[in-house]
């Protein structure tokens, strides 16, 4: 293939000559492809400035901490943003230490053999089932098997198994950037593999366990399609203030279906409302991912190898 | 390191031992928590009343929180057979099967309470110059192989709608209103044709409608907004047309309206009880009509 | 045999990271097993739960002689702290009058304390002893055992999901439903009364239809994206285009399902004179903007992994960078490509609430873009809330799930063949 290359690219190239033009041809291709990359970012920020533009009015402290009042047309968002937390949490609990323990199982434990590949494959898949799927899954095993019911249990549960393919794939990735070397080292004093493992292995790749642990909580924040069916409510009426409001056993509000539900259900949402419930589920889910990528630039300016 | 991971297995027991201890004295306790927890599920039409009625209430009584869940009829329903609900809303009659299978599954039939009314308005966008339609010509427009497809058809000319196609705007296919409203039309033998906008909430509807002048559209009276116009309706052309507010459908002359239900699983008691006491007293049935459906005339 | 031996033979020594290991989720599912006592369970499952509740008892006496063991004694010991429990899980289950609550309380707490204390806390004997070799390294089996699960779950989950789906959905998919009319017919008619009809075609059209035109416009967006960041960019303006494009992929979709109703719906209206603006090309622009991210950095990976001497022995030949890329690097590296939009794909065939909240959700055969259509994720979304469970249409919608793993899943799988065919050549 390479030769190949090399003889039609001879013939091809030897006809145009160096010179003004190609530099010319070059900055417009340059141009052409920037133009491309900003009109694919341009709309985040404009969405982004639109979303804040339109809930600017309802925007404050109190918006998060206050419960929807007068029917939902009116107060804040402390129920739903509480409910988020709760599922976030939960299931982060369930998905961080099998997402990281998976990982360090394909990455340190399996051989390179068909089972290993099938387990990759399995953990590909896993990451392009449909939101919606997984749902059906969570309705089919842990609201009706499992018998859970609907519950923040069962909903977190859903959660979990969605986003462990984010946590796989960025402990592995951290995993392989620690140089073997450092491994046979350890090994060659005589420790053995958990404590390799235990002592050199995670250390030196915390920082991507966490950024893929940050990721994990900013995709289940967001998810609205597995939580209708298991977990999520329409309105639950909780105590302001108190962050042990919900029982895990029990349903809950979430931010992602309030804003589905106030802006296809309930009429008259005095018209900042949904815009700022937009606004808060994007800006945390942001805020979260900016804190990912804060962490793992700092974490590499101190990287020791 | 050492000391440190010896001091963290030692804060671990502690807090395992202490929810052992916690489970054991909640098992003791089992019976009569503090605050009960009253699930209330069912038809999407009635989730916005059972939301401002669960938000009055939390303000109203310490010991009990209702949690409100939409998601349609059948769900509450299905919810009371299978005994996860305390009050399931129900925006048609419970069917006699159902009613049978709620007794086999939990021992206990389910009583039927009427909360309010709610009657089905037609609506168009507020530019639209059609004023009034009767049963038939709707069943032209959304049944199966209807004649109706063109607003001069009705015998308006509908200014700024190219095409001059009426848009349908229905709703998803399985829900207490797409239900009643199929049956006012067409009766229990004839389907709507497909190729509608099935929205998938009261509100949705009306949104869209008021921003398209060519819809047709039906959700609950109390979902209009200043976009939209609802229309008088008759059962027939030789009929007087009525139109959707609390005089006719109290008075029964508005042609789709209906009852809106709750049911409870056997006779309530408790705190259940105190809830649907206080959803029949004048202040929970003053929440009905600031919703915009029709309270019981009986208060 | 290891493992069994691990859990079930009182012979041998464990240090007490290992009787944490497995003793911790132990009491865990205990505590979760005793909260969730009058939940609404079958039969069945509550007799697999005790069974499981019985096993994992004699997982912690065993684990329990074992720590004697390591601390030199004998394995009789253990019955000091189990008559306790004993003695305690039976006064509960015989529900004793009230008055001895509280002594049963605290008998309950210290006895968990103590064992804690003991067996968690303080070290067994340094070297050899006569139960067993130095337990230093002891827990290592039991970690190996939970790492192992670990590794593997994702199997047991992707099996889980097919295996849950389908048994909700297999009654109706092997009695009743004509599964050629199921793929062929545009009639979909679930809750008629007479006549229900369950016809997906329109439904699979407007998933690959609002796909494909989402892949229509994130396709040449996402490719020149990449092209520019893998080609144009100084690392650092890379590495601010990467995070901009990591918040792209971030912002949930209920989001874009709510731009798509809001904005983009009187975009459309004003810029086509549209009657309604929630449309096939306002889902298709959605999802296209929720895919780019993906195609992107699959793309920019592939282009990387084009080996620097191609370029260089390119430029060499007096090449200009378009022609380097285009008669070179899209080439070179056309699989990794082709899988970025497979993968594109993949994620705007699954996607679920921005379609349902702006294509307009109608059964229809889309004629244009601007005409609206319903896909098969927003139809489970919108119905399966309001189905009886276990009816038909219930279960017809658990089907449809399966034919959405089974669709994603083959695409998924060419994507990783594809991606898997470039590693080997």
């Amino acid at each position: 293939m390479n030769s190949n290359t090399d003889i039609s690219a001879q013939t091809m190239f030897t006809e145009t000559d160096i010179g003004r033009q190609n530099r010319f041809i070059e900055n417009i291709v340059k141009i052409f492809f920037l133009i491309m990359t900003c009109l694919m970012i341009l709309p985040l920020l404009l969405i982004i400035g639109y979303l804040f533009y339109k809930a600017l009015p309802v925007l404050s402290f109190d918006f998060l901490f206050t419960n929807p009042i007068d029917n939902m047309r009116a107060g804040g968002l402390w129920a739903p943003f509480l409910g988020t937390i709760y599922l976030v949490v939960v299931s982060l609990l369930v998905a961080a230490p099998i997402g990281v323990f998976s990982a360090v199982y394909l990455n340190e434990y399996a051989r390179d053999n068909w089972f290993t590949r099938i387990v990759n494959l399995a953990v590909v898949n896993l990451a392009g089932v449909p939101s919606i799927v997984h749902a059906l899954f969570g309705v089919g095993a842990f609201v009706l098997f499992a018998g859970l019911g609907e519950s923040i249990l069962a909903a977190s549960l859903t959660l979990a198994i969605m986003t462990l393919p984010v946590i796989i794939a960025s402990t592995t990735e951290a995993l392989k950037a620690v140089p073997m070397s450092f491994r046979e080292a350890c090994w060659n004093l005589g420790a053995t593999r958990w404590q390799t493992i235990r002592r050199i292995v995670l250390p030196n790749s915390i920082s991507g366990i966490l950024t893929g642990v940050i990721l994990q909580v900013s995709r289940a924040a967001g998810e609205t399609a597995p939580i209708m069916f298991t977990g999520a409510v329409f309105y639950k009426a909780i105590a302001e203030g108190n962050p042990f409001a919900y029982n895990i056993f029990e349903q809950c509000m979430a931010l992602s279906l309030h804003l589905y539900t106030i802006s296809t259900q309930v009429p008259d949402v005095a018209e900042g409302i949904p815009y700022g419930t937009a606004i808060v589920l994007v800006g945390s889910v942001l805020l979260v991912n900016a804190a990912a990528i804060v962490l793992r630039v700092y974490l590499r300016t101190r990287k020791r190898w | 390191m050492k000391k440190i991971s010896l001091i963290s297995y030692a804060i671990i027991a502690i807090l395992v031992f202490s929810v052992y201890g916690f489970v054991i004295h909640g098992e003791k306790q089992t019976g009569h928590e503090p605050s009960q927890s009253i699930k209330n599920k069912g038809s999407d039409t009635m989730v916005n009343l059972a939301q401002a009625w669960a938000e009055a209430y939390s303000g109203i009584s310490d010991t009990a929180s209702v949690e409100v869940s939409g998601g349609g009829s059948g769900t509450g329903v299905a919810a009371l057979i299978n005994g996860t609900v305390d009050i399931a809303n129900c925006s048609r009659q419970i069917k006699p099967k159902e009613m049978q299978q709620a007794f086999e599954n939990t021992g206990k039939e389910p009583i039927e309470f009427i909360v309010g009314y709610d009657a089905l308005a037609v609506y168009v966008h507020k530019d639209n110059p059609l004023d009034k339609i009767t049963i038939p010509q709707l069943a032209e427009i959304y049944g199966e192989e209807g004649k109706l497809k063109k607003w001069d058809q009705l015998g308006i000319a509908n200014a700024g709608c190219q095409s001059d196609k009426i848009i349908r705007i229905s709703r998803q296919s399985n829900s207490g209103t797409y239900f009643y409203f199929r049956e006012a039309l067409l009766g229990k033998d004839r389907d709507f044709e497909i190729g509608s906008l099935d929205l998938h909430g009261s509100k949705d509807v009306v949104e869209v409608i008021g921003r398209t002048l060519c819809a047709i559209g039906y959700s609950g009276m109390g979902y209009a907004t200043d976009h939209v116009k609802m229309l008088e309706v008759a059962t027939s052309s030789d009929m007087p047309y009525y139109a959707p507010n609390l005089e006719n459908v109290i008075a029964k002359t508005y042609p789709i309206a209906r009852p809106l239900y709750m049911y409870s699983l056997g006779e309530p008691t408790g705190e259940v009880k105190a809830y649907l006491d206080w959803i029949f007293s004048a202040e929970g049935q003053k929440i009905v009509e600031e919703l915009g459906f029709v309270p019981l005339t009986s208060n | 045999m290891k493992l069994l031996h691990t859990l079930f033979s009182i012979n041998g020594r464990i240090n007490r990271a290992g009787w944490w290991l497995l003793n911790t989720p132990i009491f865990l599912v205990f505590t979760i097993s005793l909260i969730t006592f009058d939940f609404p369970a079958t039969e069945f499952l509550e007799q697999i739960q005790l069974l499981i509740l019985l096993i994992l008892a004699c997982v912690h006496i065993v684990i329990s002689a074992k720590r004697w063991h390591d601390k030199d004694k004998s394995a009789w010991w253990v019955l000091f702290h189990v008559i306790p429990l004993i003695v305690t899980v039976c006064v509960i289950a015989a529900k004793v009058s009230s008055e001895w609550w509280i002594l049963i309380h605290l008998i309950a707490v210290f006895n968990g304390l103590w064992t804690c204390f003991e067996l968690g806390i303080i070290k067994g004997t340094e070297g050899d002893n006569p139960y067993g070799p130095d337990s230093e390294t002891s827990s290592e089996s039991i970690i190996d055992v939970y790492i192992s699960i670990s590794g593997i779950s994702s199997i047991i989950f992707v099996f889980g999901i097919f295996f849950f789906v389908f048994k909700e959905g297999a009654g109706f998919l092997f009695s009743g439903l004509d599964i050629w009319e199921f793929l062929t017919s545009e009639e979909w008619y679930p809750t008629s009364l007479n006549n229900k009809r369950y016809g997906t075609f329109a439904l699979l059209l407007g998933t690959f239809s609002v796909t494909a035109l989402a892949m229509l416009i994130a396709v040449p967006f996402g490719l020149g994206a990449a092209i520019f960041v893998s080609e144009f960019c100084s690392p650092k303006l890379k590495e601010t285009f990467k995070i901009v494009i990591e918040f792209l992929a971030a912002i949930p979709s209920v989001v874009w399902g709510f731009i798509g109703l809001t904005l983009m719906n009187q975009l459309i209206i004003q810029v086509f004179n549209a009657p309604i603006g929630l449309t096939m090309l306002n889902g298709g622009i959605m999802l296209a903007l929720m895919s780019v991210p993906i195609i992107v950095s699959i793309a920019e990976d592939a282009l990387k992994a084009v080996p620097d001497s191609y370029r260089e022995a390119a430029e060499a030949l007096g090449a200009t960078r378009w022609q380097v890329i285009y008669r070179v690097l899209l080439p070179a590296a056309k699989n990794g490509l082709l899988a970025a939009v497979l993968l594109g794909a993949a994620r705007s065939i699954g996607e679920t609430m921005a379609v349902l909240m702006a294509t307009g959700h109608s059964v229809n055969i889309p004629n244009s873009p601007l005409s609206w259509i319903r896909t098969l994720t927003a139809t489970i979304a919108a119905e399966l809330g309001e189905v009886a469970r276990g009816g038909e249409h219930y279960q017809v919608l658990f089907i449809i799930g399966i034919l959405l793993f089974t669709i994603t899943f083959v695409v998924n799988l060419i994507a990783d063949l594809v991606i898997k065919g470039i590693r080997q050549s």
